[in-house]
């Protein structure tokens, strides 16, 4: 199931609660801020990139998350817009239902909940990024799973993609065996079940901006999210 | 030259605005009013995306919240937001934005730090206000220098912690705001509740929030033994509620050196009665709602709310309804608490839809 819950906390700038294959995260979003002399740019924003576990203190698995994600939403902010300021992220892990060690199926829920919450916090970004998750198996094609949860079969590759409005590949990043080939079949799945919004249930497709005649399901379904919202 | 005069335009059919669709309102600038307004707010409103076409006609012009890629004459959005049309100026108004300081604002902020020969201040905008020493009222006089014993005794005037209202005097490249406290309407808060009233910060925000623009500090006579209580809307999201302190009359220029004296600067409470300490309670209360509803807050509106939630109280009796906003307010949290107090969702309710003349879109205890 993926959900989405638009601004839960009061304080930041902007927050989003989002569930993505059995993963809940919120994100915060504070800024632009004060930064501290030492991190200042001259022309651009610090992106600072928190992740949080669901228990216990952070750790290197997920520095190893923040190394892979930070750059992404780096390039993603028109940091230039706001020089010499701090654009600060917190994503905090709030339950993990899959006890999966595979850590690559917790990106698409941290891409997408701090994807959600830039947009509340309104954040100047060059283009939206919804995130995908395809897996392959070895000798077949290659399957977008909606909710790695309920998929049922087995997979020896796992493929998270993040895929721009315009259907661009920003962020790829591979796990488990699988050849160039089965790689290539991901991407393209990803990108075409992204950009066409081929399963109108999925709530992935929300922010699919590109210049697709199915984008106006993803706006409805994000409006519906502002509606709720407001009248709350 | 042949001169043709031609009949004067016919007025614009100005639709009655019905209370239904008050806050629908169309952000094209150029006209106010709204001429299909469909009844459903959400279906109205156009929300881009970050990185989506706006336009690739080059007549227009890109204002805030949108940019050119590289190589390109098309307007684009950075930010998810509705179009604000402006004559040939296209720009975007996130749904939330944070405050964003401009000249002559009236703020309310906090002393954040103390510096040498300075404050900063933090008024909720994306970098700390400053506010210089030779920008405050000294005690002794207005036209007094600064000197620098009054730069030992910094903290005497203000220090980490303490509130204060201020006019913003001067914007710095970066953005960040310079305040001065010097007229008798600024200076340090005392006597009330601080409360903050975040995202609505920033000019054409679609959802209410305190306006720019509106008279900003006015006092609200209350009942039940409240007596006055002094409102102070900072621009920047802060409000600062507290008990009518009566000035002393006739104070011109020269008389400014009895007034400016230490007291100004004292951190020392007055006595305030139950009474007082109530009605102030309920006054944030209101805005609270307010502001929760969606609604502009200025003086208006607030003493319709504050009415409205007396009349309220005078029909529910015994039903003490302190709590118009904020989590307290919601369903369920009555309920957890004590069965008989769950007034407080229906009366936030009734509060803005009866009684201030204004439908909401959609329950606020949704």
């Amino acid at each position: 199931m993926t959900t989405t819950i638009l601004h839960p906390l009061s304080s930041p700038d902007g927050s989003a609660t989002h569930t993505a294959h059995g993963h809940t995260i919120t994100a915060a979003v504070n800024g632009p801020l004060e930064v501290p002399r030492r991190d200042e740019l001259p022309e651009e924003a610090t992106v600072e990139l928190h992740i949080r576990p669901a228990t216990g203190i952070s750790t290197i698995r997920e520095r190893s998350l923040e190394l892979l994600l930070e750059p992404t939403i780096r390039r993603l902010i028109r940091t230039e817009t706001y020089p010499r300021t701090l654009i600060q992220l917190t994503l905090q892990i709030l339950r993990s239902e899959s006890s999966s060690t595979n850590t690559l199926t917790q990106v698409p829920a941290l891409l997408g909940a701090a994807m959600l919450a830039l947009l509340d916090g309104g954040v100047a970004l060059r283009t939206t990024v919804v995130p995908a998750l395809a897996v392959t198996a070895r000798g077949q094609g290659a399957v977008l799973v909606d909710d790695v949860t309920e998929y049922e079969g087995e997979w020896d590759g796992t493929h998270v993609f993040g895929i721009t409005g315009e259907g661009k590949v920003i962020l790829a990043k591979s796990e488990g065996s699988f050849g160039v080939e089965e790689w290539k079949d991901a991407c393209a799945v990803a990108v075409q079940g992204i950009m066409e919004g081929e399963e109108e249930d999925s709530d992935e497709e929300m922010y699919g901006d590109g210049d697709g005649g199915k984008q106006e399901t993803g706006r409805e379904w994000l409006m519906g999210v502002m509606a709720e919202k407001e009248s709350s | 030259m042949a001169i043709t005069i031609l009949p004067p335009a016919p007025a614009e059919i100005v639709e009655s605005r019905t209370t239904q669709h008050d806050s629908d309102f169309d952000l094209d600038s150029d006209s106010d009013v709204d001429m299909d307004a469909p009844t459903k707010r959400t279906q109205q409103r156009h929300l881009v995306t970050p990185g989506e076409l706006v336009t690739n006609d080059p007549q227009w012009m890109r204002g805030h919240g949108t940019y050119n890629p590289s190589s390109s004459s098309s307007i684009r959005s950075a930010v998810f937001g509705t179009i604000l049309k402006t004559n040939k100026l296209l720009s975007i108004i996130p749904i939330r934005a944070r405050y964003t300081p401009e000249i002559g604002d009236l703020v309310v902020g906090r002393i954040a730090e103390v510096q040498n020969r300075r404050w900063r201040v933090d008024v909720a905008a994306p970098l700390m206000a400053q506010l210089p020493l030779a920008a405050i009222n000294l005690p002794g006089g207005i036209l007094r220098r600064r000197t620098a014993v009054d730069e030992l005794n910094i903290r005497t005037f203000f220090t980490e912690g303490d509130l204060l209202v201020a006019e913003v005097q001067n914007i710095h490249q970066d953005g960040s705001a310079s305040l001065h406290t010097r007229s008798l309407k600024y200076g340090k808060l005392r006597n009330g509740y601080f409360m903050a009233v975040s995202g609505a910060g920033g000019q054409g925000t679609r959802r209410g929030g305190i306006a720019r623009s509106r008279r900003q500090v006015f006092t609200v006579h209350t009942s039940r033994g409240g007596g006055e209580v002094d409102v102070i809307l900072g621009v920047n999201g802060y409000v600062w509620i507290s008990s009518h302190v009566e000035q002393s009359k006739e104070v011109g220029l020269n008389k400014l050196e009895e007034v400016a004296s230490t007291e100004m600067y004292s951190s020392q409470n007055d006595d305030i009665s139950v009474e007082t300490r109530r009605e102030i309670a309920r006054v944030a209360g209101c805005i609270r709602a307010l502001i929760e509803a969606g609604k502009r807050v200025d003086e208006e509106l607030i003493v319709k709310a504050y009415d409205a939630s007396l009349e309220l109280d005078e029909e529910e009796m015994g039903m003490g309804g302190e709590y118009l906003g904020g989590d307290k307010a919601k369903p369920g949290y009555m309920q957890s608490r004590r069965h008989s107090d769950v007034m407080a969702p229906e009366l936030r309710e009734s509060l803005l839809t009866t009684h201030i003349g204004i439908q909401l879109g959609g329950t606020l205890s949704a």
